[in-house]
């Protein structure tokens, strides 16, 4: 996926030199240190999607995929995979990442799932429009990859709740899309 | 990263809190909508489905999956009860219009079990949303289920319990180990008095209108990129066939 970060402006250095969406050098578990009257000020501060920092994000991402050509970069690749769920993920935590990163931290953390949902959304347009056919248990796949990439470089062990996650069925996906599929969009 | 995530425990938990915001989106997109419920059962167990219209979401997790997930999640982010207890939280924010409906128990395994404690009948909510919600009351842990109808649209969703099991009585396994899991602070605080409704604050006109205003900007800026926001210029820009 070198292409396409390198299609999004950025360096193609070895992994070892690069920041990625979840790295903390040196950092293990999640410390448990209470909030300083600061943050949790700021955390009374919901971001919303209207938060230009978001939106910067949005367009960054729109404008790596169709003005820079990582859309058909990645639709080719796609096609070519023997694992689809693999590249789809590979390719949405890169485009994420790079994101992430140009924003300088910017991006407030509780947009990271709408905005990891938002380029998978893009990326499975792209995908359906090339003809690669994702079911819902894919996404959903691909969805739990990005998850436990992201709290893995984060330094997070991760093995319980990829065993929890690898508990529910990829049927399961499936059934619970068709259900929804029953609801009208515009409720 | 360390410059853009400053303090992993804080971040993780503002991660998984916005949880809230992909549930809450009208999705026009398969796609999106596929997505979005993969982070519903990942982060909250399938417990925010109803919420989505994946009405009866609940029954085809098992109760045992969810609730590994529930400790999972309790251990990732240590002071779990900060994900979901105040406003805004993943299940946090999707309480709005909730009236009382029932006594969530703090003693109960689940959630769904804490239904079955006081809710027994359906009661009118002030957003004009019924609810009739009942419970099994099982062992702790053990999935209940709840029953309201939203708008006539939206009916018969199950929770699954396991993810809001409690530190103080659950006996679930994994969930009561770590002492509570996403939901401790959320079953022992503000939801305690109110039952919950999970569509309420997913219908608010707000909410609507925020993601229609999303879905246009990013149409905007789709056009603006592309020339034309169509779908089949997705596949001309690539230069593939109409199908």
């Amino acid at each position: 996926m070198a292409i396409v970060a390198e299609q999004m402006g950025v360096s193609t250095a070895p992994p070892q030199q690069q920041q990625t969406m979840g790295s903390v050098p040196s950092q293990g578990m999640p410390a448990d240190e209470p909030e300083t009257e600061e943050e949790m000020l700021e955390d009374e501060q919901e971001a919303d999607v209207d938060d230009p920092n978001y939106q910067a994000a949005l367009q960054f991402v729109a404008d790596a995929l169709y003005r820079n050509d990582a859309a058909q970069s990645i639709a080719v690749r796609l096609r070519k995979t023997p694992d689809k769920v693999r590249a789809l993920a590979d390719a949405a935590y890169e485009i994420m990442s790079v994101a992430v990163e140009k924003l300088e931290g910017r991006l407030p953390e509780e947009l990271y799932v709408l905005f990891a949902a938002t380029v998978l959304e893009e990326l499975g347009d792209i995908a359906e429009a090339a003809g690669i056919d994702y079911s819902p248990a894919d996404l959903a796949e691909v969805f739990k990859q990005i998850v436990l990439r992201f709290l893995g470089e984060l330094g997070v062990n991760t093995s319980e709740l990829e065993t929890a996650m690898g508990q529910i069925t990829p049927e399961t996906f499936n059934k619970l899309s068709e259900q929804a599929g029953d609801i009208p969009d515009d409720r | 990263m360390s410059k853009v995530v400053k303090k992993v425990g804080r971040a993780v938990k503002k991660v998984v809190k916005g949880v809230g915001k992909v549930i809450k989106k009208v999705a026009s997109s398969k796609v999106f909508k596929a997505v979005a419920i993969a982070a519903a059962v990942y982060f909250t167990g399938g417990a925010a489905l109803g919420a989505m219209g994946a009405a009866s979401a609940g029954t085809s997790i098992a109760a045992g999956a969810a609730q590994g997930l529930g400790a999972a999640w309790g251990g990732i982010t240590g002071a779990a009860s900060a994900l979901i207890g105040g406003p805004g939280t993943v299940l946090g924010s999707l309480k709005a219009g909730l009236t009382a409906a029932g006594q969530v128990g703090a003693t109960t395994g689940g959630l769904g079990a804490a239904f079955s404690q006081g809710v027994t009948a359906a009661q009118a909510l002030s957003s004009g949303v019924s609810a009739a919600a009942t419970g099994a009351a099982g062992t702790a842990g053990a999935a209940g289920t709840g029953a309201w109808t939203v708008g006539g649209s939206l009916t018969a969703p199950t929770v699954n319990a396991p993810m809001m099991t409690t530190g103080a009585g659950a006996t679930g396994a994994g969930a009561g180990a770590t002492g509570g899991g996403l939901a401790k602070g959320m079953i022992g605080s503000a939801l305690v008095q109110g039952g919950m409704n999970l569509y309420g604050g997913y219908a608010t006109d707000k909410a609507e209108a925020a993601a229609e205003e999303q879905r246009q900007k990013n149409q905007a800026f789709r056009a603006e990129i592309l020339g034309v926001p169509t779908y089949a210029t997705r596949r001309e820009f690539m230069g593939l066939p109409e199908r």
